[in-house]
């Protein structure tokens, strides 16, 4: 039953997806003619723009055509057209949204990728993306909380970057955070907690520059630019490599896109069937091709950001989640935000261990116990309470029985979604490393 | 040491950036007309590349060149002269201040930075003149200052070598007996692409990534014991106290995360104090092909007004003892403004009510001398 009614929205995604290529040139078009509306010249300001330019060391012409130039950057970075670009995308996947003002091309891919896995990138030069976000791990670092190049422990763990252009908003639980281009400035700037620990953009630019290899493959990536290496660039070069981490090539896809019967074990099959059954509900806030209510794609009819809280904490009874791990309330201010963030993609979910915005649950089953208890009870220390009864709790959080035969069918499911190909697929690998 | 390349940066930057000055200025059409504003602001930012070589203690090295360029207009150019003191003591990277806090704690400096806009000097009628800010990179634009006490060294490892305690701008000739302005950024260039914005704007620095937008001030005195976690240039692995992972254990079934000590400043004894705009949200369905639509219900932009000063004599102190005075720094006393329980008394300290937003008077951050 549950792999039926997937059939069904499986149809629509394609249909969606073949609508959006005949709609593909007009959204260029649009793309293009909006330049004026450039979201880097609007957002400076009259002199603000107007000087941003002149502003880098290498951009002594004035008109620097990244850094905010309106005029200099229409058209400039894109020598590939958006919906030119070859995704190779898995069957039932729709394309990714793509900001106007960074279509992607090959080039920029390839320099992204070259950016992920550079040590030289961080503070004292011990980490790239790529230590916390480590491909043999979905882009994962296997750790409860990410440790950065300081040593500082984050209060979060790192996230997969498995389609992570399809997710509504990045990180786990921040509103704001809508593109690639502005999220990597987090990881990379920002210092507390610090991460990779880079001080200052102009530092950033220097390293770059003092690659030799980056002075080629920025002019590749940025042709028309005569001094190309800057921290937009960066940016722009990082999103577009990170926007390529598509994963969609499991038994589960195998058995649900492709036909393949035998992709799925007997119990993956009765564990889907439960994963999508209303008494577990997973399938609420874990759906679609990306097993994420939190998705995004092109020209998808509504933009949807959900947040939600499970029920893991609650410290007073009112449903308090201990500091600073409070989620999208820590943004928005709001109390009732408390302790809600994303229902992340479960795909490659049996190498992210361990689980939950904090690390702090080991395993799968014990992820099932927390949602079959409807909320985590922690007996005592400084985040004693009873989660199910957290007044801010989701609905549909709500507990269920499970006998220990469905708890390993579920298993079986959940571990069918792991895409082996992608977690050694080479055009995402280390590119420093000699092959 | 990373830190100590990037003034050399910054001088080149100044060079470049003279050309498009001139541009700027002309576009403002707010202030009063500048007869020889071009010239005039060449000859400030020719000034200001001298004073970056030096690391800022020269700012009124250019001034010379400036005035000259600036004569035939009906403005004066203006030094407003800053300076950091831990009580009556000069504040330094790697001093240690004792006595801080109402537990009369011993500290040391983590940083102090911050920025001011919408500069205006009082006058004997009591009227606000604006200050016509110079773009003077990388200090600031003809929006707003970047004053900067840290100098990246000892315990101020997460900041750079740059220092600056001036900002440079333009005035009608006249007796001026009080300043005005606010320690914020514009509410305009604070969402937007720092990648993108002019200095002192860039990223990195006093960036917020996560919260979109800057600090508007940062001010950090931890107790010395705990002052690890920046690690540096040394990537000593930031003190591995397990003071973070234990702080997260917690009883039944609550795995106890990672075995790395934290250097996070919240797990330290001391003040940190991070002001910025808060409860932003994304108003409207997002538009990816523009910046986020950020509205914050708390601004936090507060407005500090000192009477006594005239920009000929006077200098305007940002006490970061005072600030802290009313904190226990024995203990970890932090505001990073959505969070922190020193929130409510730091907030008080530079002119803002932390419930409302609202601004407050009896600032107790900065005040005059002569």
């Amino acid at each position: 039953m549950g792999r039926r009614s997937s059939e069904l929205s499986n149809r629509r995604l394609v249909a969606g997806s073949l609508a959006l290529c005949a709609a593909g040139v007009f959204a260029f078009t649009a793309a293009c003619t909006g330049r004026s509306e450039n979201p880097d010249a609007s957002a400076a300001g009259g002199g603000a723009a107007a000087s941003s330019g002149g502003h880098r060391e290498d951009g002594g012409e004035g008109g620097h055509p990244s850094a905010g130039g309106a005029a200099g950057a229409a058209g400039g970075d894109a020598p590939t057209p958006v919906d030119l670009y070859d995704w190779q995308l898995p069957p039932g996947f729709p394309k990714p949204v793509v900001p106007a003002n960074n279509p992607m091309t090959p080039e920029k891919v390839e320099l992204g990728r070259h950016i992920f896995y550079d040590e030289q990138l961080s503070g004292n030069g011990s980490q790239s993306c790529a230590s916390c976000h480590q491909q043999a791990l979905a882009f994962t670092d296997g750790l409860g909380r990410a440790v950065g190049s300081t040593g500082e422990l984050h209060p979060r763990g790192s996230m997969s970057l498995g389609n992570v252009a399809y997710t509504s908003t990045l990180t786990w639980a921040n509103p704001l955070l809508l593109e690639l281009e502005r999220q990597a400035l987090v990881p990379i700037f920002g210092d507390s907690p610090v991460e990779l620990g880079l001080g200052e953009q102009a530092e950033l630019e220097m390293r770059l520059a003092e690659n030799e290899v980056y002075g080629e493959l920025f002019g590749r990536a940025f042709p028309e630019q005569p001094s190309p290496i800057t921290a937009n660039n960066a940016m722009k070069a990082l999103a577009s490599f990170q926007r390529t981490l598509i994963t969609g090539g499991s038994p589960y896809d195998r058995y649900q896109y492709l036909g393949d019967t035998s992709a799925l074990s007997a119990a993956a099959v009765r564990g889907a069937a439960l994963f999508s059954g209303e008494r577990l509900e997973c399938f609420h806030c874990h759906l679609g091709f990306n097993l994420s209510d939190h998705t995004n794609y092109a020209d998808k009819a509504f933009f949807d950001e959900p947040f939600h809280n499970t029920g893991l904490y609650n410290l007073d009874g009112a449903g308090a989640f201990p500091e600073p791990n409070r989620g999208v309330q820590e943004v928005t201010g709001e109390p009732g935000d408390m302790g809600r963030f994303k229902a992340p993609s479960l795909r490659n979910i049996a190498v992210t261990a361990p689980y939950m915005h904090d690390g702090s649950i080991d395993t799968l089953s014990e992820v099932l116990d927390h949602y079959a208890a409807g909320g985590r009870t922690i007996e005592d220390g400084p985040y004693q309470g009873n989660g199910s009864e957290s007044p801010l709790k989701s609905n549909l959080v709500r507990g269920f029985a499970l006998s220990d035969r469905e708890r390993v069918d579920v298993l079986a499911f959940l571990e069918s979604l792991t895409d082996e190909e992608f977690l050694v697929d080479e055009r995402f690998s280390n590119p420093w490393r000699a092959p | 040491m990373r830190s100590s390349r990037v003034p050399t940066a910054c001088v080149v930057v100044t060079l470049t950036v003279c050309a498009v000055v001139a541009c700027g200025d002309d576009d403002e059409g707010n202030q009063p007309a500048v007869g020889g504003s071009a010239a005039g602001a060449a000859g400030a930012a020719a000034g200001a590349a001298g004073a970056n070589s030096v690391a800022g203690q020269g700012g009124r090295g250019g001034e010379a060149g400036a005035n000259s360029g600036g004569t035939s207009g009906e403005l004066e150019e203006v030094t407003i002269q800053f300076k950091a003191t831990v009580g009556d003591k000069a504040f330094a990277c790697g001093q240690v201040y004792e006595g801080q806090g109402t537990a009369e704690t011993t500290v040391v400096p983590h940083d102090l930075r911050f920025f001011v806009q919408q500069v205006r000097l009082i006058d004997a009628d009591d009227n606000e003149v604006p200050l016509v800010m110079d773009d003077r990179p990388p200090f600031q634009s003809s929006e707003v200052a970047l004053l900067d006490f840290e100098d990246g060294s000892a315990e101020c490892a997460n900041g750079n070598s740059v220092l600056n305690s001036t900002i440079v701008g333009k005035v009608p000739p006249g007796n001026y007996v009080g300043v005005v302005f606010s320690t914020s950024v514009p509410e305009e260039l604070n969402h937007a692409d720092p990648t993108t914005l002019p200095a002192p704007l860039q990223a990195g620095g006093l960036t917020w990534g996560w919260l979109f937008g800057y600090r508007f001030i940062v001010a950090e005195m931890m107790a010395p014991a705990h002052h690890g976690g920046v690690g540096g240039a040394g990537g000593q692995g930031g003190e591995a106290s397990g003071g973070g992972g234990a702080g997260f254990a917690a009883g039944g079934a609550v795995h106890q995360a990672g075995g790395a000590g934290s250097g996070h400043h919240p797990s330290s004894p001391g003040g940190l104090f991070h002001l910025g705009s808060i409860e932003c949200s994304n108003s409207e369905e997002p538009n990816f092909d523009a910046p986020p639509t950020t509205s914050c219900a708390k601004q936090f932009r507060n407005e500090i007004r000192l009477e006594g000063f005239n920009p000929s004599g006077s200098v305007i102190v940002a006490d970061i003892g005072k600030l802290f005075s009313g904190v226990d720094l024995s203990s970890e006393s932090t505001c990073h403004s959505f969070s922190g329980a020193a929130c409510p008394v730091l907030f008080t300290a530079v002119g803002l009510d932390y419930e409302t937003g609202d601004r407050t008077d009896g600032q107790t951050f900065f005040r005059v001398e002569q």
